[in-house]
C-alpha cells in the first residue's frame, strides 16, 4: 500500500516537474536575447515636404477659348506638376547614399516622403547632405528658384548603436539631431 | 474442461480478411513522415501523464484555458496601463503594484502557452487529417484564430513600448507600407522626429482588448459543426495547469527590457519567440520578401483542405428508413450534428419521424451505426449488418478454440501500429472508429466460440473522430443503446482506452485478460448461431447461468 502511494506521489512530482519545466522553457523562449550589439551607427534621412510642385501656366488663344464651354473660358490656364527631388549623403567626403523621390499618391499630389536608414561607421563623421529639386526643362527661372532646396554640412559624433536624424523643415531647412 | 495456464497459447489467429472499415477515410500518407517527429514526444508525454492526461491530446482545450487566463490577467493589468506613458506605466506595474510583476508574467506566459497549444493542436489535426470536407470550416476558422491570436499578441508586445515593442512596431509598419493605400508611410511615425502619438497607443490598446474579445465569436464558428464541444480540459487538469502557471510566474518573473529609443539601432533584443518569431527574419529580409513569406504561409495553411486530404473519398452514412424506428439514438450520438429527425415521407406505423443524414456534414465515422439497435443507419458497407457479415466471414477462416482473444482496435489508434500487439493467441481485429463498433459484433464473436473480446479504444480525448470511446464504453458497460446484450458473458469482454504509444500497457492488459480467459470454460460450440439481424431470437440460451451473468461486468482496464 505504502509503495503504491509513494509511486503515485513520485509520479505526481514528476508530472509537476515536467509541467514546470515546460513552462520555464516557455519562459526562457519568451525573452530570448537575439541579435548582436550594434557596432556601427546610422543616419536616418527623414524628409517630408508638400512643397515639391510647380505650376505650368500658359495663355489661351482666342481659338482655343472658343472651343471651350462658356463656363470654362479663362485666358490663363495653370496645371500643377509634381517635382521630383534628389537627396544625397556624403560622409567624410565619400558619397554613401543618393535617392530620387517623387510625391506620393496616384496623381502625385501627396507629400514627398523620404525615410531611409543609412548605416555608417560609428565615430566622428563629417556629413554633407543635399536636397535638390529636379526642375523640369522649360520651367521659368523664377519658378525654379522658388522651389525649396537645402544643404547641410556638419560634423557629428555618433557612438555605436546611435542614429543621427536628418530632417527637413520649410523654415529651418535640413537639420540633424542625435 | 478447465484450461490450465501451463498449456502453450494457441497460434496467432489469421488477420482480418475483410476489413469492414475499408471505406473509412484515414489521414493522408504524409502523416507517416510527420509522425517521425511527433511520436517520440507523444510517447514521452504518454509515459509521464498517461494517455488520459496527455496534454498533446488536449491541446485545443489547453489553448482555450491559457487564453482565458491571459484574458483575465490582462483585464486586471489594463487598470494600471496608461497610453500617455506606456513603458513607464508597465514599469510601475512591475515595481509598485503588489503582485504586478507576477501578474504580468502570468499574462505573458499564459499567452505564450496559448500559442504553443494552438501549434500543437494544429499539428495534431494535421496528423488526424482533420482539414477537409465537413471539417474545412473548423480548419480555416482555426487558421484565422491563430492569426488573430498572433496579431493580438503583437499589439500586446508593442504596448509595452520597450526595445522589442519598438522593433515589432517598425517591422509591422514597414509591412503595412507595402499596401498602396496610405498617403504617407506609416513607418515614418517611428522615425524619431517626434515620439509616437498617444493615439497610436490608444489604437494598439483598443486592438489588444477588442481582438481577444472577438476571438470568442471565431471560437464559436470553429466548433459550430460539432456536437457537445468540449472547450476546456477536465477540472483536475485546469487546476494543475493554473498551479503550474502561477508557480512558473513566481519562480521566473518576466523582466522589463529597456524603453524604446527610436534613435538607437536594434542591438540585443529580448525576443518573445512565440509571437515575435519572425523578428530575426525582419532584420535580414526586405519587407516585400517578408510579406511574400507570410502570404505563402497563410495560403499554404488555409489551402490545407485541398492539399492535405486522403486520396479516396469517404463513404457517408445513410438511413434505411424501413429499419428506422425513429428512436433518435443516432441523432443524439452523432458527434457532428449530421443527423436530423424529419417527418417520414412514406407513412409508417413505426414512427412519425425518421433519421436523415446530411452528407455535407457527415465525416463517415460510423458512430451512428453502433447507436442503432435495428441496424438501420451507417456508412456504406459499415452498418451493423455489414459488421456482422464481416465478423461471420472472419470466423469462417478458422475454428475458435474458446481460448483465443480477439483484440478489436481502432485502425486510427492502436491498430495503426499492429506490431507491438502481435501476441500469441491474440488476433487483431482492426476497426474504424471503435465507437462505430456495433455491440452485436462482440456478442456474435463470443457466441461463436471466441474465448474473449478485448475492445481497445483510443483515449477519450484522442478519438480520431469524436466521442467514439465515450459511446463505446456507454454501450458496453452502461446500457446505452445499442447496448451489449445482458446474455453476453461479461467476463469474456474487456474494454480499455489506451493510446497507440502505450503498447506496454496494452500488452499487460491483454496478458491479464488472456489469463482470465484461460481459466474459463471454452465457449466454442456451446451456443447456437446468431442470425445476422439486430435482435437475435429470444430463445438463444446464454452460455453461463443467468446468475453468473448478472454479477459479472465488463472488465474495464
Amino acid at each position: 500500500m505504502f509503495d503504491l502511494r509513494l509511486a503515485d506521489l513520485l509520479r505526481l512530482v514528476l508530472q509537476l516537474a515536467v509541467a514546470l519545466g515546460i513552462l520555464l522553457g516557455v519562459e526562457a523562449l519568451a525573452h530570448l536575447p537575439l541579435g548582436a550589439p550594434a557596432e556601427g551607427a546610422a543616419i536616418r534621412l527623414a524628409v517630408r515636404t508638400a512643397a515639391g510642385k510647380i505650376e505650368i501656366c500658359h495663355n489661351v488663344s482666342a481659338e482655343e477659348l472658343a472651343q471651350l464651354p462658356i463656363h470654362m473660358r479663362r485666358p490663363r490656364i495653370c496645371a500643377e506638376q509634381p517635382v521630383a527631388y534628389r537627396l544625397t549623403l556624403n560622409v567624410d567626403g565619400v558619397p554613401v547614399h543618393a535617392i530620387r523621390a517623387e510625391r506620393r499618391g496616384m496623381r502625385g499630389d501627396r507629400p514627398l516622403v523620404i525615410d531611409d536608414l543609412v548605416a555608417i561607421p560609428a565615430g566622428r563623421r563629417a556629413i554633407f547632405v543635399t536636397l535638390e529639386p529636379e526642375v523640369p526643362p522649360g520651367t521659368p527661372e523664377a519658378t525654379a528658384d522658388a522651389l525649396p532646396r537645402g544643404e547641410l554640412r556638419q560634423t557629428i559624433d555618433l557612438p555605436p548603436g546611435r542614429i543621427a536624424l536628418v530632417t527637413w523643415g520649410a523654415s529651418s531647412g535640413l537639420t540633424v539631431r542625435q | 474442461m478447465t484450461q490450465t495456464e501451463s498449456k502453450p497459447p494457441p497460434d496467432p489467429l489469421p488477420p482480418l480478411p475483410l476489413d469492414w472499415a475499408a471505406g473509412s477515410a484515414g489521414p493522408p500518407e504524409a502523416v507517416r513522415y510527420l509522425r517521425y517527429l511527433t511520436d517520440p514526444v507523444e510517447r514521452l508525454l504518454d509515459r509521464i501523464y498517461g494517455s488520459k492526461w496527455n496534454p498533446f491530446y488536449q491541446s485545443g482545450n489547453l489553448a482555450v484555458l491559457a487564453f482565458l487566463v491571459s484574458l483575465a490577467s490582462g483585464l486586471v493589468l489594463f487598470l494600471w496601463y496608461h497610453i500617455a506613458d506606456p513603458h513607464g506605466s508597465v514599469l510601475a506595474i512591475q515595481e509598485s503594484v503588489p503582485g504586478g510583476a507576477w501578474l504580468r508574467s502570468l499574462h505573458r506566459y499564459s499567452a505564450d502557452l496559448a500559442v504553443v497549444a494552438i501549434a500543437a493542436h494544429l499539428v495534431r489535426k494535421l496528423l488526424q487529417g482533420h482539414t477537409w470536407g465537413p471539417r474545412a470550416l473548423a480548419w480555416i476558422s482555426g487558421v484565422v484564430l491563430l492569426l488573430v491570436t498572433l496579431f493580438s499578441g503583437w499589439t500586446g508586445l508593442v504596448m509595452v513600448w520597450d526595445v522589442q515593442g519598438q522593433e515589432i512596431a517598425i517591422a509591422g509598419a514597414r509591412l503595412l507600407d507595402l499596401l498602396p493605400i496610405f498617403s504617407e508611410p506609416i513607418s515614418r511615425s517611428f522615425s524619431g522626429e517626434v515620439p509616437p502619438a498617444s493615439s497610436f497607443f490608444f489604437m494598439t490598446l483598443f486592438l489588444h482588448v477588442a481582438l481577444p474579445l472577438g476571438l470568442g465569436a471565431l471560437l464559436w464558428l470553429h466548433v459550430s459543426r460539432v456536437s457537445r464541444p468540449a472547450l476546456l480540459p477536465p477540472r483536475p487538469m485546469i487546476r494543475f495547469l493554473l498551479a503550474a502557471l502561477a508557480a512558473a510566474a513566481l519562480i521566473a518573473p518576466l523582466d522589463l527590457p529597456p524603453a524604446a529609443d527610436l534613435l538607437a539601432l536594434p542591438g540585443i533584443v529580448p525576443t518573445d519567440l512565440f509571437f515575435a518569431f519572425w523578428l530575426p527574419l525582419s532584420r535580414a529580409l526586405s519587407p516585400a520578401a517578408q510579406a511574400a513569406l507570410w502570404a505563402g504561409l497563410i495560403v499554404l495553411l488555409s489551402a490545407a483542405p485541398w492539399w492535405w486530404r486522403p486520396r479516396r473519398a469517404i463513404s457517408v452514412s445513410s438511413v434505411d428508413e424501413s429499419h428506422c424506428t425513429g428512436c433518435t439514438h443516432c441523432y443524439h450520438d452523432c458527434p457532428y450534428e449530421a443527423i436530423a429527425m424529419v417527418p417520414r415521407t412514406v407513412l409508417s406505423q413505426t414512427s412519425a419521424l425518421v433519421a436523415r443524414v446530411d452528407p455535407d456534414s457527415c465525416v463517415g465515422c460510423g458512430i451512428c451505426a453502433a447507436s442503432c439497435p435495428p441496424m438501420g443507419v451507417g456508412p456504406e458497407n459499415r452498418d451493423g449488418r455489414d459488421q456482422l457479415a464481416a465478423a461471420r466471414e472472419y470466423l469462417e477462416k478458422f475454428r475458435p478454440t474458446g481460448r483465443e482473444v480477439v483484440l478489436i482496435a481502432c485502425r486510427n489508434g492502436a491498430a495503426a501500429r499492429p506490431e507491438p500487439l502481435a501476441l500469441p493467441g491474440v488476433a487483431l481485429y482492426p476497426t474504424g472508429c471503435s465507437g462505430s463498433l456495433h455491440t452485436a459484433v462482440v456478442e456474435f464473436l463470443i457466441r461463436r466460440g471466441v474465448g474473449g473480446v478485448f475492445v481497445l479504444s483510443c483515449p477519450p480525448r484522442n478519438c480520431y473522430f469524436r466521442e467514439g470511446p465515450k459511446w463505446l464504453e456507454a454501450r458496453l458497460e452502461h446500457g446505452r443503446d445499442a447496448a451489449l446484450h445482458p446474455r453476453v458473458d461479461r467476463r469474456r469482454v474487456a474494454f480499455a482506452s489506451l493510446s497507440a504509444t502505450e503498447s506496454p500497457a496494452i500488452r499487460a492488459a491483454l496478458a491479464d485478460f488472456q489469463k482470465l480467459i484461460a481459466g474459463l470454460v471454452p465457449t466454442s460450440e456451446a451456443q447456437p448461431d446468431l442470425d445476422l439481424v439486430c435482435e437475435p431470437p429470444e430463445d438463444l440460451a446464454p452460455a453461463e447461468t443467468p446468475e453468473t451473468l448478472e454479477v459479472a461486468e465488463v472488465r474495464h482496464v
